[in-house]
Formats: structure tokens, C-alpha cells, sequence
């Protein structure tokens, strides 16, 4: 067993080495070097100023007073992590093994008990990081010397629980394999659960009746936090935790003593959970490889700039409208981008769904009369309408930006097309600013459609409608706005918007990310000055007419409208030559 | 007719292609070969506008790419190695989409035709997802000859075929050479090359090492006054220049 072992120390530390070198070796380009200096700055302003302001460990203190009560809670909600890995464990035993690491560990001459030590010993890379990670989270830091039992206490807990979860699953999957159905499962799950009621029940039969909220309120907590120091102090509970106290407890410990006492126990009950799954001879190979390819598939699924990893489609979708040979070339993306977002079928039920929404509003705007539950649900609706539009400011042209970036990806296909670079831009982003559109004028009108049920006087109402109106002619050009402003940028610096490299971890990724946010909104100050001098501009103008408010608003946000669509139409024009001018080749 | 006139690709100081000059004259066919690295793909990209060339020109029909890139773009096809399909078009959708891109008139007829064509009429309603990899080269084949190009440039389109999949592309490309189209290919297959191009240019570090009709090439680099087939030649002039 030494030798695949020594292997994989020689590969866990070759990796690690090669990983810290090819960081420092790329902060040569200034894209990570600058990357670098705001993500250390972030995480300096962070940790040491923000989390370091108060000199004190962020984490519940309500429990604090009662004694032993962090103690008995954390062994709490660690009893119920382990529960969960025999309620939710994967469909069959897997081990997280990466796509080489398969190629190359499973056809080698290791047994398979030796590959389970070889999984073991590399997480402990990650788990370590977690444990400093959390304790640097937490604040702890401050604490000197203590940060250490932290780190230690952590990575007790977390080895406990992997190696749990991972024999937890082991040993479903031999259940399994000697004809344990699932239905069978689930019965001794409840009938576990069952136990666990009955246990629960003894217990409450020693407590006291449970505390009012009034009494609480007015105690100012001190009911709740004396009713919790019962329960946890009640038997048989303090009997039924004590084992699981027991790998808690080193996290817990403020001096060297209390941690070099508590740490052994934890360490046996560790020790034991490492027998448990090494001398699991359980067939994890199939499901390793399966949970390897969704892993490969998810990272290359970000690679690309997606959320998440697109589901093979079940069945043909039918077009929104028939698409002719002929005519205006875009229109074949915005065809394409309706069939992407599920065709005639998914877009006719969000239709119908708006359609309900919009009836419902207008119904509840116009009742005399609203009873409390409709006036909650016309509350509800509203403000969610309202939020909806929001965030939609943002999501519409970064969902706009993501498309046209994955088109990036294609773009040896994108390019033989005899379409100048402007089609192919406005193509790519107009299907996702239509429907976005849409939907935003969808909330807005069920907005306005609820703005009676609220019972606000006309006048403002009639403002609110005309300001509603205004925005409702901006949005499209906006949210054009919205989405050549990512785009330029991943055509004018590839390097610096590849996704698959800004997405990774690291202080030098956090402080791209950063950067990006920082151009993004300044372009977008930019490019809303020239609107808002105009809008101005018309506004004043209007007034030396003496025309009337409704009319100054009219004329501003007309202009404003015009300036938008004209950027919006620059800005598209301005796409098209990046396109043009995109070397594929510096990708 | 496909003009190549000086193409050279520079990534900074490296030459990836260096002052390339042929023509591939309608109805023939050139093979594009060279070891790894040689320039095969930046030079096919080029060639279909993918890429700009750093210098040179490049006229497909007498539409120079750089000047009038889409009259140019309108007349050629590139065949990447992998099919790139959409995941949520289907086959006949696929062809649909790209007829609109290219204004294909007669798209309806022309889709018929070439699933027709290319066996994959029972297909025409299913998703890429639902599709082999021989079947989606298929597509990719479709929607590259839906709009009648007279230049067509293929990278790698014969690896991972198996051997049907093989002859079918095979014949295709030969009778688009019939039908009047210029076509360059680029494959490491060699003795399958023999089989359908007329010309052939070795590439090697980006230069170009030999360039002439087959028998040209056999005659040129004959050995023992016997001819030697492409791939030995190929070795002898790869293994020469190494010599160098």
C-alpha cells in the first residue's frame, strides 16, 4: 500500500506546488497582478478591519449563559448532519474522484480499500483549508492561541462527518446489494425516526410547560434561554449527545490543557470511523465515475459562463413563428434564442401566467372593497412585481451578456457567417431583451394594476402611472445598455472576461471580479450622464414654454427615451465592429 | 476558385503561418498536411474568415475576405472537426436557422433534398442529444451545403468517423469537387487524401514545404526512381527539414 500512497503524496504535492507556482508565474499579466492587490486589499479591509472592529468571535451567543448549552447545541447539529446522510445519501455509494484521477487510479494495481485511504488522505488538503477558513470567518483569530484548538476542532468534526457520510453511503449501498429496496430503507428510517419521537417525548414529559411569547418578550429571552438549558439538560438527552459531545468538544476548548484532554475521545471516535469505511469493501466505482463526469460537466458548464449544467433536451420544441428563408438576418437569432428559452409551449404559459397575474391585479385594483387575506395577497404581489423589475435591471443584461459570451465560445461557427458583426451582436442579445422585456412590462403593469388596492390617493397614483409609463419606454433600450457593456468587455479583453479562468477560487479571482463590477457600474454612470444632461436639458427648455409638468415630464423623458435608444443603437453598432475585429486566435 | 496570395498569421513574435500562396482552382481539391503544430487550422481559419490573416490576401470567387467579407462569407463553408450543433434545435431546425443566415430561397426544398441525401430524413425532427456523432458530422454537412457554397474548407473531417461514416464523407467531398467547388481539407489521413485531392500542400512550422498536383509531388520527390506514396513522402520531407 506504500507505494500508491507515496503516488498520491507525490501527486497531492506536485499539484499543490505546480498550483501556488503557476498563480505567482501569472501575476505577471497585470490583469491578475492588479487582481491580486484589490483581492488581498478586500480580504485585509474584510478580516482584519471589519471582522477585527469588534474583537469578538462572530457565532450564537444566545446559548453562551446556559452551561454546556454550545457544547450540547453543537453536538445537536451534528447529530443531525449524520442523520442526513442516512435520510438523503446519493443513489449509490460514490467517492469524489476527478475524471484524471479515475483515469489514471482505476485501471492501476490498488485495491480498492487502498483508493478509499488515497480519497481520504487528499481531502484532508481541503479539509484543513475549510477548518482555517471558518476559523478566520468566525473571528477567531483574535483569540491567539485558541484559533489553533479551533482549527484543530474543525477538522475534527469535519473529518468525523465525511468519513461518516461517506460510510453511511457505503453501507446503504451493501444493504442495497443484498436486496434491501428502497421501500425497506425508508421503513427502517421510520421506524428510526419513530425511536427518535419516543425519545423526544420522554423527554418533554420532564420539562416545563412550554414558554409564551409574551412571557419570552418580556423576560427579554431569559424564559427561552432557561426553557433551552432544560431541555438540553433533561434526561436522557445529555446521555444520548454525550458521544457526539465528545468530537465537539476539542472546538471548544479555551486552553492547551482542556484541548489536549479533549482531543483523544474525538480522535478515537475518528479513528473508528476510518475503520468503518477502509474495511467497507462496497463497489463505488460505477457511481465514482458517474459523480466524476456531472463534476466535469458542471466546471465546464461555468467554463462557458452558464449557471448550471444544461439538461439534454427531452424533445423538439416548436418555433414561436415560422422562420422564413428570407428577410432581416438577426430575426433567426431572436427565433433561435425563444426555441432556447423552451419554444411555443413554455412561452405560451408564461404568457398565460401573465395574463392570470394581470386579470388578477386588475380585479383586485378595482374591488371597493379588499378583505385582509386579499389585501395581503395584493401586498404580496405588488411588492413582488416591484422587486422582479429590480433585479431584472441587472439579470436582463447580464443573461443578455452571458448569451452573447457563449457565443464567443462558438465563434469559429459565428464567423463564417456573411452577416456584418452588428447583426450577429444585435442577434445574440435581442432575444433575451425582448422577452425581458416583456416580463418587466408584465410586472410593471401588475404594479400599476394594484396601485388602488394600496388605497393611495389619485394624485399620487397619476404620478406613479406616468413615471411607470416613462420607465416602460426605457427599459428596452436600457436593458440593451445593460448588456453591451459586458459584452465589450469580454470582446475587447478576452483575457481578462474568459469565464472559466474568473470563476475559480482565489484572492487574485475575487479581486477580478471585483474590478469588473467596479467597470461595469462606472461605464454604466457613464453612459447615463449624457440622458440624464439631455433629459434635463428638455425639461428646462420645456419649461421656457410654460408648458405644464405633465408636459416638462413628457418632453425630458421623450429626449431621455431618444439619447438611450441612440447609445443603445451606438453601442450595438460599436458590438458589431468588436465582433468584426475579434481575433479568435487570442483566445 | 479559392486565391491565396502571401497569408501570413503572426501571434507576436511567432509565425504561425508564413507567406502562403496557392490557388484551388473549381472542381479541385487540395490537401492541407503538416505534423502537429505546422499551422494546418490557423491557416484553414483564415482562409473562412474566422481569423484575420496578419498579412496577404485571400479572394473566394474574386471577393477578397478582408474587403468584402460578407459577399466572400456567402460563398464558403468551413467543416470545424467537432460538429457544433445547437442543443435545442433540431435537425431540420438547424438547417431552417442557417438557410435564414445565408437567404437560402429555396430552403424548404434544398433541406429535403440533402437530409434526402444524407439519410437522415426519419431524423429531421430530432435533437442533437438524440443524434451519434456520425450523424451530427451529418448535420454539420447539411448546413454547410444548404446555401451552395463554391469553396469549402474541412478541418479534420474524417477523425472519429468509423469506416461507413468514412466513405460517406469520402464521396461527398468528391462530388462536391464535381459539382464545381474548390475545397481544401485538412487531415492527418493521409492515404485517404490521396484518395480525393488533386493537390496537396505540406506545411511545416507554418512554411510551405511542397505544394503541386499529387503526381507532381510523386514525380518531384520520387526516391530510387520508383514513386512513393503520400505518406512516405510526407515522413521523408518532414524528417529532411528536421534533419536540417
Amino acid at each position: 500500500m506504500t507505494a500508491p500512497v507515496t503516488a498520491l503524496g507525490y501527486l497531492v504535492t506536485r499539484t499543490f506546488v505546480n498550483g501556488v507556482l503557476f498563480r505567482l508565474r501569472r501575476l505577471r499579466q497585470p490583469k491578475y497582478l492588479f487582481g491580486a492587490i484589490l483581492g488581498l486589499a478586500y480580504f485585509y479591509i474584510y478580516f482584519g478591519k471589519i471582522l477585527g472592529a469588534s474583537r469578538e468571535p462572530i457565532g450564537p451567543k444566545f446559548l453562551s449563559n446556559v452551561a454546556l448549552g454550545p457544547e450540547l447545541a453543537a453536538a445537536l447539529l451534528f447529530i443531525a448532519t449524520l442523520v442526513m446522510s442516512w435520510i438523503l445519501p446519493a443513489s449509490r455509494a460514490a467517492i469524489a474522484f476527478t475524471e484524471a484521477e479515475i483515469a489514471f487510479l482505476f485501471p492501476a494495481p490498488i485495491r480498492r480499500r487502498t483508493l478509499v485511504i488515497m480519497r481520504l488522505l487528499k481531502s484532508q488538503i481541503s479539509l484543513l483549508t475549510f477548518s482555517i477558513f471558518v476559523t478566520l470567518v468566525s473571528g477567531r483569530f483574535h483569540l491567539g492561541p485558541e484559533a489553533w484548538f479551533r482549527i484543530g476542532g474543525w477538522w475534527v468534526i469535519l473529518n468525523t462527518l465525511n468519513m461518516h457520510r461517506i460510510g453511511a453511503s457505503f453501507a446503504l449501498q451493501r444493504l442495497r446489494e443484498r436486496g434491501m429496496a428502497e421501500g425497506k430503507r425508508r421503513i427502517a428510517i421510520v421506524l428510526a425516526l419513530i425511536g427518535l419521537a419516543v425519545v423526544v417525548e420522554s423527554a418533554r414529559r420532564h420539562l416545563p410547560p412550554v414558554p409564551g411569547l409574551t412571557e419570552t418578550v418580556a423576560g427579554g429571552g431569559d424564559f427561552l434561554q432557561k426553557y433551552i438549558a432544560q431541555i438540553l439538560h433533561s434526561n436522557p438527552l445529555p446521555y444520548v449527545l454525550a458521544p457526539f459531545r465528545v468530537v465537539v468538544l476539542p472546538n471548544f476548548a479555551h486552553d492547551s490543557a482542556a484541548f489536549l484532554r479533549a482531543l483523544p475521545p474525538a480522535l478515537g471516535i475518528m479513528a473508528l470511523h476510518f475503520l468503518w469505511v477502509v474495511r467497507a469493501d462496497v463497489s463505488f466505482e460505477d457511481a465514482s465515475i458517474e459523480a466524476a463526469k456531472k463534476r466535469s460537466a458542471f466546471l465546464a458548464a461555468r467554463g462557458r459562463g452558464e449557471l448550471r449544467v444544461q439538461k439534454a433536451t427531452a424533445r423538439a420544441r416548436e418555433p414561436f413563428f415560422r422562420l422564413r428563408p428570407t428577410g432581416f438576418a438577426p430575426l433567426a437569432f431572436i427565433w433561435k434564442s425563444l426555441l432556447k428559452v423552451g419554444g411555443r409551449r413554455i412561452i405560451s404559459r408564461w404568457a398565460f401566467f401573465f395574463a392570470v397575474l394581470l386579470a388578477g391585479a386588475w380585479r383586485l385594483g378595482n374591488a371597493p372593497h379588499l378583505s385582509l387575506p386579499l389585501a395581503t395577497t395584493a401586498a404580496i404581489i405588488g411588492v413582488g412585481s416591484y422587486l422582479a423589475l429590480l433585479l431584472s435591471f441587472i439579470l436582463i443584461g447580464q443573461h443578455a451578456a452571458q448569451q452573447l459570451r457563449q457565443g464567443i465560445g462558438a465563434m469559429d461557427l459565428l464567423k463564417t457567417y456573411p452577416l456584418p458583426g452588428w447583426q450577429l451582436a444585435l442577434g445574440e442579445l435581442a432575444g433575451p431583451v425582448i422577452l425581458g422585456t416583456l416580463m418587466q412590462w408584465c410586472s410593471l403593469g401588475t404594479g400599476l394594476l394594484l396601485l388602488h388596492a394600496t388605497g393611495i390617493s389619485s394624485q399620487i397614483a397619476t404620478v406613479i402611472f406616468y413615471a411607470a409609463g416613462g420607465l416602460a419606454l426605457l427599459l428596452p433600450a436600457f436593458n440593451f445598455g445593460m448588456s453591451i457593456l459586458p459584452c465589450a468587455g469580454a470582446l475587447l479583453f478576452p483575457g481578462w472576461f474568459r469565464p472559466q479562468e474568473n470563476t475559480g477560487p482565489g484572492i487574485e479571482n475575487t479581486g477580478v471580479r471585483l474590478m469588473l463590477g467596479f467597470t461595469q457600474l462606472l461605464a454604466l454612470a457613464a453612459a447615463l450622464v449624457p440622458v440624464a444632461f439631455f433629459g434635463a436639458l428638455a425639461w428646462f427648455a420645456a419649461g421656457k414654454f410654460m408648458l405644464s409638468l405633465e408636459w416638462r415630464a413628457l418632453a425630458a423623458g421623450g429626449v431621455a427615451s431618444i439619447i438611450l435608444a441612440m447609445e443603445a443603437a451606438l453601442g450595438i453598432a460599436w458590438l458589431g465592429s468588436l465582433y468584426d475585429k475579434f481575433d479568435v486566435s487570442s483566445e | 476558385m479559392i486565391a491565396v496570395e502571401g497569408l501570413t498569421k503572426l501571434y507576436g513574435d511567432f509565425t504561425a503561418v508564413c507567406d502562403l500562396t496557392f490557388t484551388v482552382e473549381p472542381g479541385k481539391v487540395m490537401g492541407l498536411v503538416g505534423p502537429n503544430g505546422a499551422g494546418k487550422t490557423t491557416a484553414l481559419r483564415c482562409l473562412a474568415g474566422i481569423i484575420p490573416a496578419t498579412h496577404g490576401s485571400i479572394a473566394i470567387e474574386g471577393h477578397d475576405l478582408r474587403e468584402d467579407p460578407i459577399a466572400a462569407k456567402k460563398l464558403l463553408s468551413f467543416f470545424p472537426d467537432e460538429p457544433r450543433l445547437f442543443d435545442y434545435l433540431t435537425v431540420r431546425q438547424h438547417l431552417e436557422f442557417t438557410a435564414r443566415l445565408y437567404q437560402v430561397r429555396d430552403a424548404a426544398e434544398r433541406s429535403t433534398m440533402l437530409l434526402d441525401a444524407l439519410e437522415m430524413t426519419d431524423k429531421a425532427n430530432a435533437l442533437p442529444t438524440e443524434l451519434s456523432r456520425g450523424m451530427k458530422q451529418k448535420v454539420a454537412l447539411a448546413c454547410g451545403f444548404i446555401h451552395q457554397p463554391r469553396a469549402m474548407f474541412f478541418d479534420e473531417p474524417l477523425t472519429g468517423l468509423d469506416p461507413l461514416a468514412i466513405r460517406r464523407t469520402k464521396d461527398l467531398i468528391v462530388q462536391k469537387a464535381r459539382e464545381g467547388v474548390a475545397i481544401i481539407i485538412s487531415s492527418h489521413l493521409l492515404h485517404l487524401l490521396e484518395e480525393v485531392c488533386s493537390h496537396v500542400l505540406i506545411l511545416k512550422r507554418g512554411k510551405k514545404i511542397a505544394h503541386g498536383t499529387l503526381d507532381d509531388i510523386r514525380t518531384e520527390f520520387r526516391e530510387g526512381g520508383k514513386d512513393s506514396t503520400l505518406e512516405e513522402i510526407f515522413i521523408r520531407l518532414v524528417n529532411d527539414d528536421a534533419g536540417k
